[in-house]
């Protein structure tokens, strides 16, 4: 790929990156609910925060053996 | 022929045709997880270190059992990230002939949850909800993602008896790699042109509209805003009479999906009906041939497993007792459909089979189909992690409802979803020699491996987790407002209705007893966190087995030690499935489907 096709493909993934951050921040959703993509994308880090302490945790068990 | 010898015909059919691919299926699989070159790797072999040389994955590192559980977890999380993105970002992404909206936040994270866990339960309706490529690169892709994974599993635990004083079992990275790129990709893509060549469809088309010949007057219930439905004072659907001459015929990529639904374990449909849709499952042909779809990498597995320990008779014996579990519960579902509501009989109504009419209970079923494929096809989706239907499970009798709803409790295991399946059952395995050591006072052992307090720690922790999860959620919705709101029928098939909602999502099955409305925040949510918990705490427990076991060395086979390959040790775990299921679930089981059955042969 060369230098200028390569600032080409840069440019417009910036480009398409911009376009829909700007749609998210002017809410073009139906109704302004960025509020509830934040409580469910926390639920799921939490389950899988939950789980890796399992994991962890895990690791404790049987030291009786 | 009478129904009885066409259920007894189609089973044997599908599964001697299934047993008879175990072989070969299972020993290319187990090639294809050791490394061995296949005819695949050859052609695949580029695309593979392709694979790794963009992700930068070097296939020589092996992890421990934390980092393989921290790597899958990572990796899920992900793919659950980029469905719930697809859904909230369709309508301004391509491929949306039908300019189909953003997909709600909390229906996006219950689909999210549901295709990342292999459980694929539809809170939505397909043709209504979501973009072709909602469908295709979210959904689709992680059918095969979700089933690598649970294979994944499977292998880890695999070599765990293997392997010895080591703590590597493997790199998750080359695993999921493997079974998505020589496995399911080419078992599809094989269905996928089956499937097309019986009538499914496969484009892009915009939804057609066809004028019907009739005018079509029908009950329409009501929604509210929310997409729920209203109901009067008496708890009744309020409906609204509509008339119409259109029909609207929803298009897409059907095949793709719906080979993968299948082969994979998934079961979430392109459309609400799933394969009672004649363009998922068009014909008497392409409905045998998802059945036996959905059983073939499963039982495939067992002989896997058979061949990596390096004494095929283990796999046989699981398989086995898989079969004996199936069978009896496939036929009890039969009967049951086929004898129908006894009320009919007391009213005067014949409802025997004859050769102009079915018998027999037909309500929610196919009339192409009938109630021989559609108890099997039931039996089959709740015997693996499948939940495709091709009848609708909440229109069964009591009896016939139970079966899909216990073969999900008894951990779904006869045989089970891809690898999910085989990991449990060699669990339940763990667990009989435990039993039987204490009952004999040895030290348990299994495939030259002791069998001890950690590892029994760790069983326990796989086996319990499910439970909890089931019957905790559907405490939390028989008495919770919410929980209660989605039930259609009150009384015990309402209770029932709940039940089988936990268990599919904690069992990771994903069919539905759909007079539950469950596309509310209560259901999104709960059932999101049951899906997640019942498929990554036996995981990651699963793992940790795998691990224990793969440090252990190996102890030598002596007179004392028991054998488990044969009837004895096939019996026993039977018996410890049955023994774990019954105690489990018998209480919850007593109050819905069992007491409904009871209601009706008193004529209530």
């Amino acid at each position: 790929m060369s230098p200028k096709s390569s600032m080409f493909v840069r440019v417009e993934f910036l480009r398409v990156i911009y376009v829909g951050v700007d749609k998210l921040v002017n809410s073009e959703f139906e109704e302004p609910n960025t509020d509830m993509d934040a409580i469910y994308i926390t639920i799921l880090l939490v389950l899988l925060l939950v789980t890796i302490g399992l994991v962890l945790g895990i690791d404790r068990i049987g030291e009786d053996r | 022929v009478d129904a009885g010898t066409r259920f007894a015909f189609l089973a044997l059919l599908i599964l001697a045709a299934v047993i008879a691919c175990a072989k070969p299926l299972g020993q290319y699989i187990a090639n294809v997880m050791e490394g061995r070159a296949t005819f695949a790797s050859r052609l695949g072999g580029p695309l593979e270190r392709l694979i790794y040389r963009v992700c930068g994955t070097d296939p020589s590192q092996e992890m421990t059992w934390a980092q393989y559980a921290i790597a899958l977890l990572v990796f899920n999380l992900a793919g659950a990230l980029v469905i719930y993105g697809l859904q909230r970002l369709q309508l301004w992404l391509p491929l949306n002939p039908q300019k189909l909206a953003g997909v709600s936040a909390d229906s996006s994270f219950n689909t999210a949850v549901a295709f990342v866990t292999n459980t694929d339960w539809q809170g939505y309706s397909g043709e209504s909800t979501m973009s072709y490529l909602t469908q295709m690169a979210g959904l689709t892709v992680q059918n095969y993602l979700s089933a690598a994974t649970g294979l994944a599993v499977a292998v880890v635990l695999i070599r765990g008896f293997i392997r010895h004083s080591t703590d590597r079992i493997g790199n998750f990275w080359v695993d999921v790699t493997r079974s998505s790129l020589y496995l399911l990709l080419p078992l599809s893509t094989v269905l996928a042109l089956v499937l097309v060549g019986q009538g499914v469809i496969q484009n892009f088309d915009s939804y057609k509209t066809a004028t019907t010949i009739e005018k079509l007057t029908f009950d329409n219930p009501k929604t509210d805003a929310e997409g729920n439905a209203i109901k009067d004072d008496k708890g009744n659907s309020v409906t609204e009479s509509v008339t119409t001459q259109a029909q609207t015929l929803p298009m897409g990529p059907v095949a793709s999906q719906e080979s993968i639904k299948e082969l994979g374990t998934n079961g979430g449909g392109f459309f609400n009906a799933n394969s009672a849709h004649p363009y998922e499952n068009p014909t008497t042909l392409s409905n045998v041939l998802e059945i036996a779809a959905i059983f073939l990498i499963p039982f495939a597995l067992t002989y896997t497993f058979g061949r990596m320990v390096g004494d095929t008779r283990q796999g046989w014996a699981l398989m086995v007792a898989m079969l004996v579990l199936f069978a009896a519960l496939a036929t009890t579902a039969f009967v049951s459909e086929q004898n129908g509501n006894p009320s009919f009989a007391q009213n005067g109504v014949d409802n025997q089979e004859t050769s102009v009419q079915s018998g027999g209970n037909m309500e929610g079923k196919e009339t192409r189909f009938g109630i021989a494929a559609s108890a099997l096809f039931a039996a089959a989706t709740t015997a693996t992690s499948c939940g495709a239907v091709n009848s609708m499970h909440d229109s069964m009798t009591p009896m016939g409802g139970f079966v899909p709803l216990f073969l999900m409790q008894l951990g779904e295991l006869t045989p089970g979803g891809v690898g999910t399946g085989i990991y449990t059952i060699l669990i339940f395995a763990i667990l009989g020699v435990f039993i039987a050591g204490l009952m004999i006072g040895r030290t348990p052992e299994y495939l030259g491996k002791k069998i001890e307090a950690r590892e029994m720690k760790l069983a326990s922790i796989f086996i319990l987790t499910t439970p909890m999860v089931v019957l905790a959620g559907t405490a939390i919705g028989v008495v919770t407002l919410g929980g209660k709101a989605g039930v259609s029928n009150p009384g015990a098939h309402g209770f029932s209705e709940i039940l089988y909602a936990f268990t599919s999502a904690g069992n990771n099955n994903g069919s539905a007893f759909a007079g539950l409305s469950a596309n509310t925040k209560f259901y999104n949510v709960g059932l999101g966190i049951a899906m997640w918990l019942g498929r990554f705490w036996p995981i990651v427990a699963a793992l940790a087995i795998g691990g224990s076991l793969a440090s252990k060395k190996r102890i030598p086979v002596t007179e004392g030690t028991m054998p488990t390959h044969g009837p004895l040790f096939i019996a026993l775990l039977i018996g410890t499935i049955l023994l774990i299921g019954v105690l489990n679930y018998v209480p919850a089981l007593a109050l819905g489907p069992v007491a409904e059955h009871f209601m009706l042969f008193q004529g209530n």
